[in-house]
Parts: C-alpha cells; sequence; structure tokens
C-alpha cells in the first residue's frame, strides 16, 4: 500500500432520484505515502464522503481512486474494495458505538481475524495495540460495556490499529475527549506517523492541524478549496476568510501582536511553544515595539 | 449503502395539489380506494380503478419510476402468488395440463385479478407515503383512534409512541449504516457465505445497535421527563389540521370514483344499458 491518489472523482447521493444530491465534485489529489493530512471544512463539505470512498465503503461516481495497486472506480468489485479495506483503517467518529464483543480482547481481535490472521497472531496484535493505547491490561477480559467511555473510545482505537493498516483515518478522534485523553490519543496518532503510517484526520480544531499535519485539505461545497502547508494556510487570511476558517490561538495571538506593531520573525508560529520560542528572541533583542 | 437507497415508502418531498390534502382525508381514501378494490367485478371495473389510480399518480406530481420502485421489492411475492393462481386455478377452458397442474381460461382469469389487485394496492400505498411526511400520517392516525377513548384505549400515549417510532426509524437506519461501515471497515463482509456465515454476522450489528437505541431511549425519557411530560395530561397539538375547500372535493372525487365503480358492476349484472 502506498501513495494516494483521486482522478476526477465525483460522487453523487442518490443519483438518477429525485433527491440525487452531489456531495464531491471533480475532486484529484495527491497524498503521499506516509505524509500526515489534516482536512478540515464544513458539515456537509463532503469530508466523509471522500473518506468513505477512500475506505472502499462508497464507490466514486465517476472518476477513480488509486491507493498503491488497488483501483477503484465505478466499476469496482467486491474482491477490490476488500482489498482496498486491508491496507486502510478508519476510526469513525465516536468509535465505542462499534463495540460489541464479549470482551474487550475479543473486540480487539476482531479486525485481524477477519483478515484471516491465524488467532494467536490477531491476539499478539490485540495486546501490542492495547498496550499502545495505554490501557491497563487488567481490562482484556471484562465488557467493553463496562469501562468508562475514554476507555472504551480507546478499545475501539485499537480495534482498528490491531488491524496494521498503513493509511489511517480519523474522523474527529478527540470529540467528547477530555484535554489529557485528546493529547494522549495526538501523540500516538503522531507517533505511528512517525512510524510510517499514512494519516488522514478529519478535525475541527485548527490547533490539531497546525501541530501535527504536513498538509491541510480544505474542503468546500464538495470541492478541493485548498491543499498547502499548515504554514501556507494560516498565512493567507484571504483564503481563511472565504472558508470560514479560524487560525489557531498562536497564529490569531502573532496577528494580534503585528497589528498592534510587534513583528515576529516567524508571523506564523503554528504551536504556542514556538509562539513562547519567537516571544523570547524578541524579548531578548529588548522587547521594544516596532523593532 | 443504506442512505443511498430510496426507503420503500418514504416521503418525497413536493408541491402538489395531493402533498397539500389534508392527511386524515389522504389516508381514509387510501384506505376507501383498497375496499372499492374488492368491489370491482368485471374489466371495466379494473379500468376504471386505474384510471383513478392513474389520475392520482398524475396529480401527486412524481416520476412514474419512483411508483415502479415500490412495486419492484415484492416483484417476486407478486409473481409468485400469481403462478399459484395460474395453475391450480380451474374452470373454464383448459389450454395446458400436467398431473394437477393446469392452465385453464378460469386460472388466466384468477391471476389477472390478483395481479391488477396486488399493483392496484401497492402503487395506492405509495401514493399515500410519498406524498404524505410520515409525522402527518401519525397525526391522522391518531385522529382516526379518537373514538376508541370511550374504550378507555389510551390514544393520547399510543400516539405519543407512534410519533417517536417514526421520528426514530431514520435515526436507526443512519445508525444502522455508520455501524455497518465501521464493521466493515473491521474486514466483515456481510453479502458472502453461507446463510449461518451471513446470520453471524449480524452480531457485530444488532449489538451496538440494541445497545445504542437502549441508551438513546433512555435519554430520550430522561429529557421528556425534564421537560414536564405527563402521559396523562392532555395533549394539545404544534401542528393542527384544518379542512380546506380541497379537502371536501376530494371527498366529493372519492365518492364519485365509489358510484362509478358501483355502476360498473350493474353494467355487468345487465342493469344498466
Amino acid at each position: 500500500m502506498s501513495a494516494i491518489e483521486f482522478l476526477n472523482v465525483d460522487y453523487i447521493y442518490q443519483a438518477d432520484t429525485p433527491m440525487a444530491a452531489w456531495a464531491i465534485k471533480d475532486f484529484s489529489l495527491k497524498l503521499e505515502t506516509g505524509s500526515f493530512t489534516a482536512i478540515v471544512g464544513h458539515t456537509g463539505s463532503g469530508k466523509s464522503t471522500l473518506m468513505a470512498m477512500l475506505d472502499g465503503l462508497l464507490v466514486p461516481t465517476h472518476g477513480q481512486l488509486r491507493v498503491g495497486e488497488v483501483v477503484i472506480d465505478n466499476r469496482a468489485d467486491k474482491k477490490a474494495l476488500a482489498r482496498l479495506r486491508q491496507g486502510v483503517g478508519y476510526v469513525f467518529q465516536f468509535p465505542e458505538s462499534q463495540l460489541f464483543a464479549e470482551t474487550v480482547l475479543k473486540d480487539v481481535m476482531f479486525g485481524p481475524l477477519n483478515l484471516g490472521v491465524s488467532p494467536a497472531q490477531a491476539k499478539e496484535q490485540a495486546l501490542t495495540a492495547l498496550e499502545a493505547l495505554k490501557l491497563p491490561s487488567d481490562i482484556n477480559e471484562r465488557s467493553p460495556f463496562e469501562l468508562s467511555g475514554g476507555q472504551m473510545r480507546r478499545v475501539a482505537i485499537a480495534g482498528v490499529l490491531a488491524m496494521h493498516p498503513s493509511v489511517l483515518i480519523l474522523d474527529e478522534p478527540t470529540a467528547g475527549l477530555d484535554p489529557q485523553a485528546s493529547t494522549d490519543l495526538l501523540d500516538l496518532v503522531d507517533e505511528l506517523h512517525q512510524k510510517g503510517t499514512t494519516i488522514l484526520m478529519i478535525t475541527h480544531q485548527m490547533e490539531q492541524a497546525a501541530r501535527f499535519a504536513d498538509h491541510v485539505l480544505v474542503m468546500n461545497h464538495g470541492q478541493k478549496a485548498a491543499f498547502m502547508t499548515p504554514h501556507e494556510l494560516f498565512s493567507n487570511a484571504a483564503l481563511l476568510n472565504e472558508a470560514g476558517i479560524m487560525p489557531p490561538a498562536s497564529v490569531a495571538f502573532a496577528q494580534q501582536l503585528q497589528s498592534h506593531g510587534l513583528r515576529l520573525a516567524d508571523s506564523v508560529p503554528l504551536t504556542i511553544e514556538k509562539l513562547a520560542d519567537q516571544l523570547t528572541i524578541r524579548l531578548k533583542q529588548g522587547g521594544r515595539a516596532n523593532g | 449503502m443504506g442512505n443511498a437507497k430510496v426507503i420503500l415508502g418514504a416521503y418525497v418531498p413536493g408541491s402538489s395539489w395531493l402533498h397539500h390534502l389534508d392527511p386524515r382525508v389522504k389516508l381514509f381514501s387510501c384506505f376507501w380506494y383498497v375496499v372499492i378494490v374488492f368491489l370491482a367485478s368485471n374489466w371495466l371495473g379494473y379500468l376504471w380503478l386505474f384510471i383513478v389510480l392513474g389520475t392520482l399518480i398524475a396529480l401527486s406530481r412524481l416520476p412514474l419510476k419512483l411508483y415502479w420502485r415500490g412495486i419492484k421489492p415484492l416483484f417476486w411475492i407478486i409473481l409468485f402468488t400469481v403462478a399459484i393462481q395460474l395453475l391450480f386455478s380451474s374452470g373454464g377452458h383448459v389450454y395446458w395440463q400436467w398431473g394437477w397442474l393446469a392452465i385453464t381460461s378460469g386460472g388466466f382469469y384468477q391471476s389477472a385479478i390478483i395481479l391488477a389487485r396486488f399493483i392496484l394496492i401497492i402503487t395506492i400505498s405509495t401514493v399515500l407515503t410519498a406524498t404524505t411526511p410520515t409525522l402527518q400520517l401519525a397525526a391522522a392516525m391518531e385522529a382516526f383512534m379518537k373514538p376508541l377513548r370511550y374504550l378507555h384505549v389510551p390514544v393520547n400515549q399510543i400516539a405519543v409512541m407512534l410519533m417517536i417510532i417514526l421520528r426514530f426509524i431514520p435515526t436507526i437506519m443512519d445508525e444502522t449504516t455508520k455501524v455497518m461501515n465501521a464493521q466493515k471497515s473491521r474486514g466483515v463482509n456481510f453479502d458472502e457465505g453461507s446463510l449461518i456465515e451471513r446470520a453471524r454476522r449480524l452480531e457485530p450489528l444488532l449489538i451496538p445497535l440494541f445497545v445504542g437505541s437502549f441508551k438513546r431511549a433512555e435519554e430520550l425519557a430522561t429529557a421528556m421527563e425534564a421537560r414536564g411530560y405527563d402521559p396523562d395530561a392532555p395533549r394539545t397539538k404544534y401542528r393542527v389540521l384544518h379542512w380546506h375547500r380541497n379537502d371536501t372535493l376530494a371527498m366529493i372525487g372519492l365518492t364519485l370514483a365509489t358510484i362509478i365503480l358501483l355502476a360498473t358492476r350493474l353494467m355487468s349484472a345487465g342493469m344498466l344499458f
């Protein structure tokens, strides 16, 4: 599994009926292997439809999608879709709603077993995944329905990671989690990215996009509004305004300083830490305005 | 995918004359039409029923394809029933015989009647459900259940239950699609393998749906109680149904259609002409 490529992809819900609705229009994009892409845009802008196609859950109405060797178009058969899903893992929004097995371990082993992995191997993959999510090992034999909300979320994510996907899609993985759990989860995603997994993350929090992504895809009305690095995106005020995106707090803060006459060497600090560094440099230079 | 299919019996938004009729009129007329389908006694009667249906379809301003979609899921059941009628009915001229199977003119006649009734009844129901939002239909049912109150039937509670059921059908359908997608993404193939294997595969779908539904029911009950819902209190309506001139016209139309159908019966009896 390697690079992802969308070629002039359209998706129409209920095509050929009075209720036909365009969800994706003439979408083309190429993503490198091992990249980390944040996907932002309003509700109904086509983010989830796009990701569903990438996981073979929807088939493009027109156009073509390539993930490594697998090519998907509207004539794609079930085998091709199954092959696609083997390499792509999808952590849905509120994934805890997909738990079903009697024990946590069985639930996490479910995915690998479906891929045809031997039970012993599946168990090993499940245990590693549970460990990676920092879940205490004494919950393995408990029912997933006895766990707290945050733990259930992590078990569900472990269920996807245990399948060792080379492309991982996450749909707002931190929604409803407390700050500490969010940070832990994002650090884990970043770690997977460092190890070479291609990551696509739908998010409404620009801080997350700015901190982790190497590219941001902005969707608007089913079309690609922008695809650029976070630095390029958040320095483009006109584009942000048009897409209705608020820059991360650190960027907004730097812009406020700038409007009051304090220039930083990097006017788009993507994280609070970078902003702090910039401010330190300025202070050492003798923090006068208009320097 | 679930939401890519047109759901049987789903409302199709529109602003036709039929869409604007009072749901009580539409529900009663649909019911009445089904009754008079069984009163037709000759081909003239059926012809008249088809003319009435055609007029209603035209008045609904919805594409014919949609009505065909209503019949399609039941196609095999219809075919089976018609075939049974054709092969097992006796009487009249015998065209073909094999053991106790026979195709007779009586069989042809019987199966044609069954086919016509199927098409008429299914399509008139589709006319009703396609032009009437489900909540309005529930309001109409409630209106017709009102007299049962005197028999101490809890009409109010039944109406609220009915509304909740109808309100949550799309939610549960959405939820089904979501869980199905999540499990497909985890490598489940819902439409392959033997019947037992397929039934087994429903477990990862049904358990999350049950858990979710119970949770939602509890949340809904809490929310309703928090807002002071009392099942025994008299209910007021947000959307009050009003009778318009068009509703009177529709009832006149229905009466005329019935009289003409009865006339076709007399024709066959030779009492007319």
